[in-house]
């Protein structure tokens, strides 16, 4: 999938946004929203609140996670740990890229808060190579990745699934034929399943 | 190797490709196979580098013509070579299409140590797929890969354009600055992980 | 101003009724389904008639506004990206239909004959015309051009199949027990995924965890 599209899904997440007008309910298809008042706090999907924002009819209230100590938290924690942390929320990339890009003025200390979450992705991203890798030497027919948001794992296609596809497909013809003639030595790799690389 | 048949391009080029054989009859007329002999009759007893396709369909005969030899990458001392750091040889030189090649040859392998040389080898190989994907010496990091390898990494390196591109696209107006101080925060994250 | 009906009946046979909420959830996920999976899946039609009524029916209500009004833009916006996901999912479903023609046609007939077909009956006739011009095409291009003993067309030979053993990423929706991971060696696997948790692995053993909607493909 492309990256624009992962954004797409992210974008139903649902944010708060401070509208400067008023309205009535809005019944949309992907469920109902408000009353609009301004200067009060509401939900809405992403891609609305973006639109608003480009409109000048409201202001963004960062998610709660979106704050310089909850991030240094989850920063530190990446780091130390062997395995992927929970992120705030499955599209905590789209969220940020989209909330920071367009509306940077209504995020306190938006430009430390950029660096830190490209922080935070660069470690993954860091982290995902070294487990794809741990994967494929370790067996390469299956894992398990807790944790990974999706623009993350898609960041591991085609590559590792292709990979792993055509391991598998090695494993088949070579090993296939050379059972042929008498039983010989074939599978000190055994294709394992046993791979926890969270 | 995945759409391996016979109207299948790759493979017709993957079965082109010589292995060694030992012809075991008098063949007359066919001296023309070994570039080296002078006379018309190939000997019983001559080596000779054939196409894949051609020694098949020799050695399948009952008795058969020739003998199958290793050719020399899946050896012994290329497999203690590549089972020890199999990252460090330059398939591109040395066998372009060395797994779907391999797949053909382990059924000629009496001891079935080249399957295990094959799988073993991707598994070692494939942190090269990840680095070339990354790197930004892309050239130099996709050169020594084999024809499928240099496929998966091209993938993967669109992949990688397309999230940075992602990234970066509908940034404000710090772009610049963040960018370098970005830069630098990374290599710092990666060094961290190590 | 309340532009949709708020429950919509899902069809006239059909005693359930479904939000408009609810269906688009469910199309949204078979759309990601659709997209990630090998083989072509069992489509969901209802759905996509349950949509395009009901964005018939916002469109002629949001003609009804003025044209500066923010609503009108907002419910605007709403439908594009819901009309986006409708038309890739079918987009998507052609794809698969025009590579993988053979095959599914050969096992779509005996779907059609249980009821369990996978193709709508509009994508069957597509899938159906698309073997006959490609045949008709290969037969006037090349085969009548050959010797007579190499003139038919062995549609058999010309089969595209699905790689049911590719590698997918997905997140269990539910926890299901006891998924066999088949182990060339002979030593197959028992895995548990539980709810919520995410793998990559083999297509073929969870192909019916992704129709039921017990997993998700990611």
């Amino acid at each position: 999938m492309d990256p624009y599209e992962v954004e797409f899904i992210g974008e139903n997440r649902i944010i708060s946004v401070i509208p400067n007008f008023s309205y009535d309910k809005i019944y949309l298809i992907c469920g109902e929203f408000g009353p609009f008042r301004a200067g009060l706090p509401i939900n809405v999907p992403l891609w609305l609140a973006m639109m608003l924002k480009q409109k000048q009819k409201c202001r963004i209230v960062p998610p709660d996670w979106m704050e310089l100590d909850t991030l240094e938290n989850i920063k530190e924690e990446e780091k130390r740990s062997r395995f992927f942390t929970k992120m705030p929320n499955e599209h905590y990339m789209v969220e940020a890229k989209l909330i920071l890009g367009a509306a940077s003025e209504d995020v306190p200390n938006a430009a430390e808060i950029k660096t830190i979450i490209k922080d935070i992705w660069d470690i993954r991203m860091s982290k995902l190579r070294t487990s794809m890798d741990a994967l494929m030497k370790s067996g390469g027919g299956y894992g398990r990745l807790d944790h990974l948001t999706m623009m993350e794992i898609n960041s591991a296609k085609p590559l590792l699934p292709s990979a792993m596809d055509y391991l598998l497909q090695i494993q088949k013809k070579a090993q296939q034929r050379v059972q042929q003639p008498s039983a010989l030595n074939t599978s000190t790799f055994s294709q394992s399943g046993s791979s926890q690389n969270t | 190797m995945e759409n391996s048949g016979y109207l299948s391009i790759s493979d017709i080029l993957v079965t082109n490709e010589k292995i060694p054989c030992k012809f075991l009859h008098d063949l007359p007329k066919m001296g023309f196979l070994d570039p080296s002999a002078s006379e018309d009759d190939l000997k019983a007893g001559t080596n000779v580098e054939i196409p894949l396709w051609l020694a098949e369909s020799l050695h399948s005969r009952r008795p058969p013509l020739v003998a199958v030899d290793l050719p020399k990458i899946y050896k012994d001392s290329y497999r203690e070579i590549l089972n020890a750091d199999a990252c460090t040889v330059d398939m591109h030189k040395l066998s372009q299409y060395f797994y779907e090649f391999g797949c053909y040859i382990a059924k000629h392998d009496i001891k079935g140590e080249v399957s295990n040389t094959l799988i073993n080898t991707f598994r070692q190989r494939f942190r090269m797929l990840l680095s070339a994907s990354v790197s930004t010496d892309s050239v130099g990091a996709i050169q020594p890969l084999s024809v499928s390898e240099r496929l998966q990494a091209a993938a993967a390196a669109n992949t990688e354009k397309a999230l940075s591109e992602w990234l970066q696209r509908g940034d404000s107006i710090l772009t610049t600055a963040n960018m370098v101080a970005n830069h630098r925060k990374r290599k710092r994250a990666e060094m961290e992980m190590h | 101003m309340d532009l949709t009906d708020d429950n919509i009946a899902l069809s006239e046979d059909e005693e359930e009724e479904i939000t408009a909420e609810v269906v688009l959830k469910t199309l949204q996920s078979a759309w990601q389904n659709e997209r990630l999976a090998p083989e072509i899946l069992p489509h969901r039609n209802d759905m996509v008639e349950c949509m395009l009524g009901q964005i018939q029916h916002m469109e002629r209500n949001i003609n009804k506004l003025p044209k500066t009004d923010l609503r009108a833009t907002i419910h605007k916006m709403e439908l594009s990206r819901i009309k986006f996901i409708i038309c890739n999912y079918l987009k998507t479903r052609l794809s698969k239909i025009e590579k993988y023609c053979i095959p599914i046609l050969n096992e779509e007939r005996q779907r059609v004959e249980s009821g369990t077909n996978f193709l709508t009956p509009m994508e069957y006739k597509y899938a159906q015309e698309y073997l006959l011009n490609m045949e008709n095409h290969m037969k006037t291009v090349v085969l009548d051009k050959m010797p007579g003993n190499m003139q038919m067309f062995e549609s058999n030979k010309m089969a595209e199949h699905p790689n049911m053993q590719s590698h997918v990423f997905l997140k269990a929706n539910e926890t299901i027990n006891g998924v066999v991971l088949e182990d060339l060696a002979g030593e197959d696997e028992e895995i548990d995924l539980e709810e919520g948790s995410q793998h990559i692995l083999q297509y073929k053993p969870i192909a019916d965890l992704v129709k039921n909607g017990k997993v998700q493909l990611i």
